[in-house]
């Protein structure tokens, strides 16, 4: 097996690769090391397998220091992807150069890779959905044709997938579609599986790929989304085969340093092809993740009683039982209960319907009923949350902006994560606040915060909103002000009044800072109206060529709307999946008699004309689309030959005498040869002729020497400018001109022997003293 | 005294200098021009020599230091020429450098050769009467036309109007001497004189 092009530090490593046991010998640690990435791959330690995976999947989720913008995967594109000549965009699977991204045939797209609508609902436009490592140019119209076909090998319907020049002409093979399934060429496989495989490993949750942390926007993901394969095992073998088919190149091995540059981390499946192999080659893996799909679930409870405020849990069960417990989690109505990772959380009196579907098979599904009564009082019931360091994704080691949730209550905050002990902000790294983005279940009326124990104490402004904070540059300043406090170890408190749901803490000093802890208390909400409902589409692709079902999971909204397509070639709705066909006429003429022809379609039966017969002349026999043959009715048909004459004009002569002189004749006016007597003709640019005997009438003779001497260079300039045949059609003109330019030279040798004259007069250098 | 070295010239100290009952203001057109001939002999520590070429609508200038040492020359020069049009640097480019004379013979060059001689660092001029006209010698100036250039410079000049205009004092401050060429330009060489 090709194990591509990257050497192991240690020679365990190869043993490692080729499965040779080491007999007598302690399995030692490898490191993996390549001069290009320096240390980067230091903190692997594992050998293959799930805990080779794990270690992967922390490294680069913690140097992922960079979240890019979809906008960035464009502006930034021609540093990573610059064209083969350096300029422009290079097209993912065709390896052309494009000029530019933009929405027409012929421009650039940033392609998803692995695609948004496969994507578990995990990204659209960003996390995943704007990593610089997954997005890649691709002409739009081959963009649309891969659609959100799943990679595989193409074995049914197979047609060849074009990119497309400006104005639609073909342009360069891209690989095969059909069936549903999208197959690169050759020598794109290899990248595209070392994508998947990036993407699959870093923006799966810690807990599926034997890691530890969870990186923005991470979920469940399978190979199966976005391969077409029957199973998670077949995909991971596609994968590998695909990686050893393609080898990494110095494309990718330099895109994979630009990224770096921008992002902070790398795939590691480029610097380390065999990593794949390790992972997942010869049945190593072992998934922390059953991979099995259910073929149905239960949820426990079924039915659950609460109050408002209040929570509970509900988990899954599979059948069979070693099944992927791997759920989506949806509710309907939304403004009754939430539910995350299983968690309910009671938000309004009434009755909801949660739902578990297998994230494996979205056709297996188990409901459970939730009764949501008044808590005592009226409303919800008064609480608290509590803030630490424990409540921030740890994704990360640099000052970013970080999620948080408490409860039922999310938020963001802009910490360093290398401090495992504490939420350490810094004024120096515009490091500044912590806030809420969720509201918190009713008013908020207290807010305690603790400092760390043995660190300085430092000022602290309490804000508080009736809407949610969201991520600005370095610290908001909206809502109410509750005044600004020296936090300590015992902690400080805030008495806050008012109706308002959000948060924000925000750092009022200098220097780096150190909370252990906050602690928000909220009363009791008084039952009055809920979030207002919004609309959570779903589209059903129900396989007409026209519409779609789109519902809410959230309320009975059910319509049938038609499909959306970004285009008139886009052959897939934008949001249900519904491939279309889109059909372009294939025309065929088959002979009528004398006169017509016939006009058909060779794919279709909406198109059924008669033409008139096409031919070149007179003397010409054969129509030019049907091929019909005509008799010319006993004339004679000239056989003409033709005689080049001069520039101008070539001999016809026939064998019945016919004896003339015509025009030469060319396709275009850049078409060098006589189309029938083969003359080579001198294409010359009149334009560029024009100018150059302007700048040659516009050579001053005389007067001062800077200003003949500028004319000269200026006329010579449009000479060189000039072709081979453009220069002898120049040539009398040029003929002055070198004689201007010889001119200028003997006044200048005249000017300079004067000149000379008088310097060897006064500064004597042949001649002896003259006061002895 | 300081010595004076011209190169191949014998050393000759002004011999009024320092002596009582001598003066050096000239009581007869005669001793005028002995008095200016004199002036030539002074030991100066550095003349500066401008020549300018001016045709009109393009100028050359070229300079020439000359400091004299107690046993050498030492000539700085900075020669501008009308460039060829193949010449990125312009339509003027300039040569310059350096070269020591000493015992008579140029013993370091430096920079752009011009092919200077030994004899760069000598004065060309003679002061006699019959090679000027219209002169007018004061106290401190003298001005005439110059009727006889191959007397008064050693070589035959082609020129209309050659004119000399001296300033001095005890020794010469400055020589400036031009004409009209006869292939068209002005030129115009100016000396200053440091003592």
């Amino acid at each position: 097996m090709n194990i591509g092009r990257k050497s192991l530090s240690f020679v365990l490593a190869a043993a490692l690769i080729f499965g040779v046991a080491m007999v007598g010998t302690a399995t030692a640690a490898v490191v993996y090391t390549d001069a290009a990435e320096g240390s980067y791959y230091s903190s692997i330690t594992a050998t293959g397998g799930t805990a080779l995976l794990g270690q992967v999947h922390d490294l680069i989720v913690s140097t992922h220091t960079k979240y890019t913008s979809y906008d960035e995967c464009k502006t930034k594109g021609t540093t990573t992807d610059p064209g083969l000549d350096g300029k422009g965009y290079l097209e993912f699977y065709t390896h052309e150069t494009l000029t530019s991204f933009g929405g027409s045939v012929g421009t650039a797209n940033r392609e998803h890779v692995w695609c948004q609508s496969l994507s578990n609902g995990l990204w659209g436009t960003s996390g995943a959905g704007s990593d610089m490592h997954h997005i890649r140019p691709s002409e739009s119209s081959l963009n649309s044709t891969r659609g959100n076909n799943k990679y595989g090998k193409v074995t049914s319907g197979k047609k060849e997938a074009y990119s497309k020049k400006s104005g639609g002409a073909q342009s360069k093979l891209g690989g095969y579609v059909g069936g549903g399934v999208f197959e690169p060429l050759d020598n794109v496989k290899g990248d595209a599986a070392r994508i998947v495989m990036y993407v699959y490993t870093h923006y799966n949750k810690g807990k599926n790929v034997g890691g530890t942390l969870d990186s923005r926007g991470s979920g469940t993901l399978n190979f199966t989304n976005v391969m077409a394969a029957s199973s998670e095992a077949a995909a991971r073998e596609l994968l590998l085969e695909w990686n050893a088919l393609d080898p990494v190149d110095a494309i990718e091995e330099k895109r994979n340093e630009e990224v770096f540059k921008i992002q902070g981390n790398r795939n590691p499946f480029i610097d380390h092809p065999e990593y794949a192999s390790a992972i997942w080659g010869d049945g190593k893996y072992d998934p922390p993740v059953s991979d099995v799909k259910p073929t149905s679930l239960s949820i426990t409870p079924s039915a659950v009683t609460m109050s408002v405020g209040g929570t509970a849990n509900l988990t899954v069960t599979p059948t069979p039982s070693n099944a992927s417990k791997e759920v989506k989690w949806s509710v309907y109505p939304t403004n009754v209960v939430t539910i995350v990772d299983g968690k309910l959380t009671a938000y309004a009196e009434g009755q909801a319907t949660v739902t578990a579907t297998s994230t494996l098979d979205q056709n297996v599904k188990a409901t459970a009923s939730v009764t949501v009564k008044k808590a005592e009082g009226g409303g919800s019931a008064a609480g608290s949350f509590i803030i630490d360091r424990s409540s921030v994704d740890t994704g990360g080691s640099n000052y970013a902006f970080h999620d948080w949730s408490a409860g039922s209550v999310k938020g963001i905050a802009y910490i360093y994560t290398g401090n495992k002990d504490a939420m350490q902000f810094n004024s120096s790294k515009d490091s500044y606040y912590i806030a809420s983005t969720t509201a918190a279940l009713g008013p908020i009326t207290k807010v305690t915060v603790k400092g760390q124990e043995d660190k300085d104490e430092k000022s602290w402004k309490l804000l508080t909103s009736s809407t949610p904070y969201g991520e600005v540059a370095k610290k908001p300043a909206n809502g109410n002000d509750r005044g600004t406090k020296t936090v300590t170890e015992n902690g400080v408190t805030w008495e806050v009044t008012g109706s308002d749901t959000y948060f924000a803490l925000t750092y009022e000093d200098s220097s780096a800072a150190y909370l252990n802890s906050i602690t928000v208390e909220y009363g009791p909400s008084q039952g009055e109206t809920p979030p207002p409902h919004v609309h959570h589409f779903e589209y059903e692709n129900v396989g007409d060529k026209d519409d779609h079902i789109t519902t809410c999971t959230g309320c009975d909204y059910g319509e049938i709307e038609p499909h959306v397509y970004s285009s008139d070639t886009d052959t897939t709705c934008d949001l249900c999946g519904y491939v279309r066909t889109v059909h372009t006429h294939e025309y065929q003429y088959t002979p009528l008699d004398d006169t017509y022809h016939t006009v058909t379609c060779k794919d279709c039966d909406k198109l059924n004309d008669r033409e008139v017969h096409v031919y070149s002349d007179s003397t010409d026999t054969t129509c030019n689309k049907c091929g019909y043959e005509r008799t010319l009715g006993g004339e004679h048909v000239h056989t003409k030959q033709y005689e080049d004459i001069d520039d101008t004009y070539h001999r016809v002569t026939c064998d019945c005498g016919i004896d003339e002189r015509e025009a030469h004749e060319y396709t275009d006016d850049a078409d060098p040869t006589c189309n029938l007597c083969g003359h080579v003709r001198a294409i010359v640019d009149e334009e560029k002729l024009a100018a150059f005997h302007t700048a040659v009438e516009g050579v001053k003779t005389e007067g001062a020497l800077s200003a003949r001497r500028q004319s000269l260079l200026a006329a010579l300039n449009a000479y060189n400018a000039l072709s081979d045949d453009e220069k002898e059609a120049a040539a009398d003109d040029y003929a002055a001109l070198s004689a201007a330019v010889e001119a200028y030279d003997a006044d200048v040798e005249a000017m300079n022997e004067a000149a000379q004259e008088a310097n060897d007069l006064f500064a004597p250098k042949k001649k002896g003293e003259k006061n002895a | 005294m300081k010595k004076k070295i011209f190169a191949g010239l014998a050393v000759v100290a002004v011999a009024c200098c320092g002596l009582a009952g001598c003066s050096l203001t000239p009581d007869s057109t005669e001793d005028g021009y002995e008095f200016l001939n004199e002036m030539l002999k002074v030991s100066y520590s550095r003349i500066v020599l401008t020549v300018e070429n001016d045709f009109g609508e393009d100028k050359l200038t070229s300079v020439y230091t000359m400091v004299y040492g107690e046993d050498a020359v030492t000539v700085s020069y900075s020669v501008e020429r009308f460039a060829p049009l193949s010449s990125a640097v312009g339509p003027i480019e300039t040569k310059t450098g350096m070269i020591e004379i000493a015992g008579g013979e140029v013993t370091v060059t430096e920079g752009d050769d011009i092919g200077l001689t030994a004899a760069v660092a000598a004065l060309p001029f003679d002061f006699r009467a019959e090679y000027f006209e219209n002169a007018d010698l004061g106290g401190n100036f003298f001005y005439a036309d110059v009727k006889d250039s191959a007397g008064f410079l050693g070589e035959q000049v082609a020129c209309t109007e050659m004119k000399i205009q001296a300033n001095f004092g005890e020794v010469f401050s400055s020589i400036a001497v031009r004409y009209a060429a006869s292939s068209g330009e002005e030129v115009r060489a100016a000396y200053s004189f440091t003592k």
